[in-house]
């Protein structure tokens, strides 16, 4: 059998598998990741802060509202510019957890979005956040049943999210009804349910 | 100088590529922030208005992940393709056609390999629970037809699946899911076009209360005479064909939240496939009319339960039972028909870890599922089949091993069958997938797959005598992937090289005793090898689904090739919107160059067949569409490949038209 000279020799899949990862580097400089995915997160995360009420005394008192972010992602990356906007009469604040000193600061921020990056740490995240009207946000399966109080799930290529009413109660915080009707899962005790 | 086998080869190429891998990988690390923009236009959407928000616009986000060669179908593509039966939809893939075999039924010939048991090889998996019968091997013979309009999606695998979905993922896998949803919603469709042609489905997804949601789909299509003419000048064979047929499926599903941790889901399945006066074995085979008929239903009922554990592991427990009741009737005095009840029963558990992408995900399970040949029966009597029974019980585990924040990642499958009346057999994969940046990966990939014979090979069938020693046919399948992705776009290069060994063929043998002209045998390799590139854009008002594949099969021992299947196949369709006008225009074409009419190499070539539909949809609201597809703009008429041996291939259906309304209340 003649193949044509493209299929004809022998070392051609060896030439694309061996040159291709060369080129690698250089194709990616035009690489960007404009993933709309990560940038609704970004947008729900903004959003929540509309349906969600904090303790008085933790948000009426600041003149900024401070989402904060563990680990590093395209939403922890991408969420940076939405510094500055204003939501709720508030100016918004980003800023970057570190986690090599014990994640401190945490006390300060209104929503915490903990990225998978740091999913082995995540209890330990939710244990230092404890007690305080923080907003925990992540992007993990079984992030609800750890503690946390919403996570982003995918849903038929949409972003939706689940919902730990339980947890939010416990720190203080409330839910607007525009919020808990889209979770996806609602965690709540029974006497909520009647509310 | 030892053999430089296809297994070394890629031995070789995994070492070097890990070396050089290593060192874009390093020089990426400091990439940690790329320029990641954010749509601010995204604001000023309500929270309502994001959860409508199509995340991933062409592509599952899988994608890159996946270590296969994958191509997903959702309803809109079939849709604007034009699609009229299930059976359609697989050769909107590069590297994939379907051709009719028998009574209407279809055969998938998939990188090469196109011959009279095409309709073999490729596992058809409802669900997840697999089809193909013990009879014949195929489940396409009854369901060729599940009505598209009872599917969310199909899944459409090239390559070798064995390790994943034991014997008959061969060359490929045809994985339907069908509808459900999470919201409350009632649709439905009717239709109505050439040559008498109508269709119709409903479906509803309803929640009876926070915890349990029923999903119900209902859909008919009916397609009346055509009167295609045919002459084959070698035999008295002459007449009309009629390419008649009416299908009728429905679905009904419960989903069920126990409680925190169990999940429950039911499902029950049906279809009825009538058809009249399609093309037969060829003229060739059975020199008289070429002619048949089938006549098919099929019932099928699943449980399913999953446990969620702790450290985010799920157990999964599947129950399933269905059964296929075909009948084919030939024009043919000494074989006027044949028919066969099969029936499947399984249960599989399976434990696994999905984690997320950056985590290490494994799962292993168990199955034990029982084939049964009912009955099987010509006018003279049982076939040789008749009554056979198999019992399978297999394991199987998977791992994937990510590495450097999942820019790289290993994954290695391994199935191990035992089959009741032959022994065992073992089925392993790896994969090497590399992702230097996001939206980009490369991968390398190994795997092997098996046929186990069928009743039909083992005993006789009609003409075609059987072997009670036929052993199992393999295959290896080696593929290199570069893929690129990006928000609006996705790219592809497919390498790939295949040797199928110990290949079940028929072959006409003039010394069997009658009524037997041919008989199956395990004989010869095969090899296949090609190139397929895909390329899908979104820009704008416009958008491109494309795909090209370039592939050469042959058997070795005889050096013949399989001639009646495209050297090159090319895709495209082409989209357009015009907002102000509520419209959209595709027009989609598949061309075949480089065919003959049948496997024989002596039959005669085929000019370029050119297949294409063009659609145009109007949306008066969300809730109401109006469309309109037209079959074969120019009415040119192609007659495709037949792989029972007629000379002048299958006449083609000729210009047809369709328009459909979409109601959504």
């Amino acid at each position: 059998m003649r193949f044509p000279f493209i299929l004809n020799k022998f070392y051609f899949i060896s030439a694309i598998v061996f040159f291709l990862p060369l080129l690698l580097p250089y194709l990616a400089i035009s690489q960007t990741d404009t993933s709309k995915e990560h940038q609704v997160k970004v947008a729900y995360l903004v959003n929540f802060l509309s349906y969600s009420e904090w303790p008085a005394e933790s948000i009426l008192g600041s003149s900024e509202v401070i989402i904060c972010t563990a680990g590093e992602d395209p939403v922890t990356s991408m969420i940076k510019q939405v510094e500055g906007k204003r939501v709720r009469g508030k100016k918004l604040s980003i800023r970057r957890v570190a986690m090599d000193d014990g994640a401190s600061g945490l006390d300060t921020c209104h929503i915490l979005f903990i990225s998978p990056s740091v999913e082995n740490k995540i209890e330990a995240i939710l244990s230092a956040v404890e007690h305080q009207p923080v907003l925990t946000v992540s992007q993990v399966p079984g992030f609800l049943e750890k503690g946390g109080m919403i996570n982003f799930v995918l849903h038929k290529r949409k972003v939706r999210f689940e919902v730990n009413r339980r947890a939010a109660t416990r720190e203080g915080l409330k839910f607007r009804a525009g919020l808990l009707g889209l979770a996806t899962r609602l965690i709540q005790d029974e006497h909520e349910n009647a509310l | 100088m030892p053999k430089r086998t296809p297994y070394t080869l890629f031995l070789t190429i995994l070492f070097v590529s890990q070396i050089l891998l290593f060192f874009p990988v390093y020089t990426l690390a400091e990439n940690t922030d790329p320029d990641i923009s954010f749509n601010l236009s995204l604001l000023d959407l309500t929270l309502e208005e994001l959860t409508m928000v199509t995340v991933v616009s062409l592509f599952e986000e899988t994608q890159l992940d996946t270590s296969s060669s994958v191509y997903i179908l959702n309803e809109e593509e079939w849709r604007r393709k034009g699609a009229r039966r299930t059976d359609e939809v697989i050769s909107y893939q590069p590297g994939a056609i379907n051709l009719t075999v028998l009574g209407g039924a279809s055969g998938f010939p998939i990188r090469g390999y196109a011959n009279s048991l095409s309709a073999r090889g490729v596992a058809t998996l409802l669900d997840g629970v697999p089809l193909n019968t013990f009879s014949f091997g195929t489940a396409q013979y009854f369901l060729f037809n599940f009505d598209l309009g009872a599917l969310n999606r199909v899944e459409l695998i090239r390559g070798p699946g064995s390790a994943i979905h034991g014997s008959d993922a061969f060359h490929g896998v045809f994985a339907l899911q069908t509808f459900s949803s999470q919201e409350d919603t009632v649709d439905s469709c009717i239709g109505i076009g050439s040559p008498e042609y109508s269709r119709f489905h409903t479906r509803m997804s309803y929640g009876l209360t926070e915890d349990h949601r029923l999903h119900f789909a209902v859909g008919g299509t009916h397609q009346g005479g055509d009167d295609i003419s045919f002459d084959d000048p070698n035999s008295t064979a002459k007449g009309l064909r009629q390419n008649a047929y009416s299908s009728q499926t429905m679905v009904l599903k419960s989903d069920h939240t126990i409680n925190a941790n169990w999940t429950s889901h039911f499902g029950l399945y049906y279809n009825n496939i009538n058809t009249q006066d399609f093309h037969s074995f060829g003229a060739n085979t059975l020199g008289v009319d070429d002619i048949s008929d089938d006549d098919s239903d099929f019932y099928m009922v699943t449980a399913e339960a999953v446990r969620s554990l702790s450290k985010n592991k799920t157990l999964e427990l599947k129950t399933y039972h269905w059964q296929s009741d075909q009948k084919f009737l030939y024009e043919f005095t000494p074989v006027p028909w044949q028919s066969q009840k099969d029936q499947r029963q399984g249960m599989s558990i399976t434990l696994k870890q999905p984690g997320n992408e950056n985590k290490l995900r494994w799962l292993i399970g168990a199955e034990t599922s029982r084939q049964k040949i009912v009955s099987a029966g010509t006018p003279d009597g049982p076939q040789a089949f008749d009554g056979l029974d198999r019992t399978i019980n297999d394991i199987f585990s998977e791992v994937r091993i990510p590495f450097f924040n999942n820019q790289m990642a290993f994954l290695m499958g391994a199935r191990l069958d035992d089959y009741s009346d032959f022994g065992t057999q073992f089925t392993p994969r790896l994969s090497y997938i590399y992702k230097p940046v996001a939206g980009m990966a490369l991968k390398l990939l190994y795997g092997n797959a098996f046929r186990a014979p069928i009743g039909s090979e083992l005993t006789s069938s009609g003409v075609f005598l059987g072997d009670p020693n036929i052993k199992p046919e393999t295959i290896d399948t080696y593929e290199a992937i570069l893929m690129h992705k990006t928000e609006n776009s996705h790219a592809s290069l497919t390498v790939f090289f295949s040797e199928w060994k110990d290949a079940i063929i028929v072959v006409g043998d003039d010394t069997l005793p009658a009524p037997f002209t041919s008989r199956y045998s395990n004989e010869g390799v095969f090899k296949s090898k090609g190139v397929e590139l895909e390329y899908s854009l979104n820009y704008d008002v416009w958008s491109l689904e494309s795909g090209i594949s370039f592939i050469k099969s042959e058997n070795e021992d005889t050096d013949e090739t399989f001639v009646a299947f495209p050297e090159t196949i090319v895709n495209v369709s082409l989209g357009y919107s015009i907002p102000s006008l509520y419209t959209a225009i595709t027009f989609a074409n598949q061309a075949w160059f480089n065919v003959h009419a049948n496997p024989a190499q002596s039959s005669d070539k085929l000019s370029t067949i050119w297949l294409n539909n063009l659609n145009i949809s109007y949306s008066r609201s969300a809730n109401l569409e109006f469309a309109l597809d037209i079959r074969d703009v120019f009415d040119r008429n192609d007659a495709l490949p037949s792989l029972w041996g007629n000379p002048q291939g299958v006449p083609g259906n000729g210009r047809e038209f369709a328009a459909y309304i979409r109601m959504k209340w």
